[in-house]
């Protein structure tokens, strides 16, 4: 049924085959199996990133009556690959009074901590990279480091708009990842799992997506994930008009390619949760059913959907101001998160009568 | 391999909280302070306490450090490389730290019954034998993912439901009454 998990499969007896060749003892230890695994889905995300960047563009081409990248390879796909080649190879440029050590680690924080986030998304039926129990605050947890990265970033290059950057980006990122955890609560309360992995088998069972009960869940865990990862409308942290290039303006080559990265990976990474709880991860539609295709092509495909429909965001609303920013979170998402609790907990009492 | 691992992180625990005694620039004793408290989530997680680990990186790694580094950076002259970190309170200091060290030792070693018989059993004797995973499970099944916390913290009759909700009645007024000092600045 799930060819992603013969995939695997496969990727390991390969390996193992590589072990004997090599003469080292089966079955393979697990910190260099942990090193493969962690090397190849970093491969195959950069290359899921290169077409995202290359989709960005081409959309927001198609929202501005422009074409957009048409000349590197059909399509214009491989102008991305051109791009990558041109930035890991730049000059790395740095100012001369930064603060050496954090300036060099924070582009690294940054990208490790959204990185992590990978690890327990479920990818099919029964295949993650590394399941746990408590994947949703896993989630959390790790990509609230990122915060630390930026602002390290910002205050060890010297530069006020870093540092102003830096700022606004932190207090965004704290205020908003509030809204998030709280729009995530009523589909852990319904189900009783931080599993995610069992989220979506919860909805497989119950034969319908989180998304119709929880729709208010949904548009505010999509709004809150849209800011944590500093992209327009809430791109303050970076508002070209104002900040230059905000946190990462003395980034340059390879360092400002892992900040660039950091930030399509957690797109990626609040889409699939998105995916995971509320669109049934890789449970096909039901109308779709019949078709021999495994769970993760369905999974890859509402990933996208969900990926578009935050682009679009970025190219048809205007940027907010500082305040009005920090009003909407405050002030709207949040009590409607907390109302939303409530009411699924009214939910709850009156369909199983007290749990 | 075990023992191997618990070395790298103590290690790694220590050093990181010592530098952030000792460095002068306040910013880089901020991000050493979050890099002991993220090894201490690694102790976590070493003892099989994933749940706790997590709490510890959100609570105190992504919450409580970036407070800290906000107020550096907020307060006036606090990034200056001139203010001083150091006094000079060696004898206080060492007293102080003293007795809470050995208070510290001495409730560990009567309060964690499990960790003497692993000691008897255990060919080499040392300590870390007992504080790897697989010995905790062995003598004494400790439980420590969600489903037994979350039970176990607000049961009405067996749990801390009380405390829990003093402690919630204690985080609002603070944060009202924080709102409230914040406000009144902003109108004076």
């Amino acid at each position: 049924m799930s060819g992603s998990l013969k995939l695997l499969k496969l990727i390991n007896v390969i390996l193992e085959h590589v072990y004997k060749f090599l003469g080292l003892t089966n079955p393979i230890p697990e910190v260099i199996n942990a090193f493969i695994t962690a090397a190849i889905s970093f491969a195959v995300i950069s290359v899921f990133v290169m077409f995202l960047v290359w989709m960005e563009r081409k959309v927001s081409a198609h929202m501005q009556s422009r074409i957009g990248p048409n000349r590197v390879g059909p399509f214009g796909l491989l102008q991305t690959l051109a791009d990558a080649i041109k930035l890991t190879t730049k000059e790395n440029m740095e100012p001369q009074k930064r603060d050496k050590i954090p300036y060099f680690i924070a582009p690294i924080i940054a990208f490790v901590a959204t990185f992590m986030g990978v690890v327990v998304i479920p990818l099919d039926k029964g295949v993650t990279i590394q399941n746990l129990n408590i994947g949703v605050l896993y989630i959390i947890a790790i990509t609230s480091f990122t915060v630390i990265g930026i602002l390290t970033a910002g205050w060890s290059s010297n530069n006020k708009f870093s540092l102003i950057g830096g700022f606004r980006s932190a207090a965004q990122i704290i205020s908003y990842e509030i809204p998030l955890v709280l729009s995530l609560v009523p589909v852990i309360m319904i189900t009783g799992t931080l599993d995610l992995q069992k989220i979506v088998e919860y909805q497989a069972h119950a034969g319908y997506w989180f998304v119709g009960p929880q729709i208010i869940g949904f548009l505010v865990f999509l709004t809150a994930s849209t800011a944590e990862s500093n992209r327009a409308p809430f791109d303050i942290p970076e508002a070209e008009s104002e900040l230059t290039g905000g946190f990462h303006t003395e980034y340059s080559g390879i360092k400002f390619a892992m900040f660039f990265l950091g930030e399509y990976i957690s797109i990626i990474i609040g889409s699939s949760v998105a995916v995971s709880v509320f669109l049934g991860g890789w449970i096909a539609p039901a109308f779709m059913n019949f078709l021999p295709v495994p769970g993760f092509f369905w999974f890859v495909i509402k990933v996208l959907l969900v990926i578009y429909l935050i682009m679009a965001f970025r190219w048809t609303f205007p940027r907010l101001r500082v305040d009005q920013l920090m009003d909407f979170g405050w002030k709207i998402l949040i009590p409607i998160a907390i109302l939303n609790i409530f009411l699924t907990g009214l939910w709850i009492l009156w369909f199983s009568k007290g749990v | 391999m075990e023992q191997f691992v618990f070395w790298c992180i103590a290690i790694f625990i220590v050093l990181s909280a010592f530098f952030a005694m000792i460095m002068k620039n306040i910013f880089h004793c901020a991000l050493l302070l979050a890099a002991a408290l993220f090894g201490v989530a690694g102790i976590f997680v070493y003892l099989g306490a994933e749940f706790l680990a997590l709490v510890q990186v959100l609570i105190y790694v992504g919450a409580i450090t970036i407070l800290i580094i906000f107020g550096i950076m907020l307060t006036h002259k606090m990034m200056d490389s001139k203010i001083i970190v150091m006094n000079k309170q060696v004898v206080m200091s060492a007293v102080i730290t003293g007795v809470l060290g050995t208070l510290i030792i001495l409730t560990i070693y009567s309060t964690a019954h499990w960790i003497l018989p692993a000691l008897k059993n255990s060919e080499s004797g040392y300590l870390t034998h007992s504080i790897t995973t697989a010995s905790v499970t062995k003598n004494k099944k400790v439980v420590t993912d969600v489903y037994t916390l979350g039970p176990a913290l607000i049961n009405p009759k067996k749990g801390f439901a009380f405390a829990f909700e003093l402690v919630s009645i204690l985080l609002l007024s603070v944060l009202i009454g924080a709102t409230v000092i914040a406000r009144k600045d902003q109108e004076g």
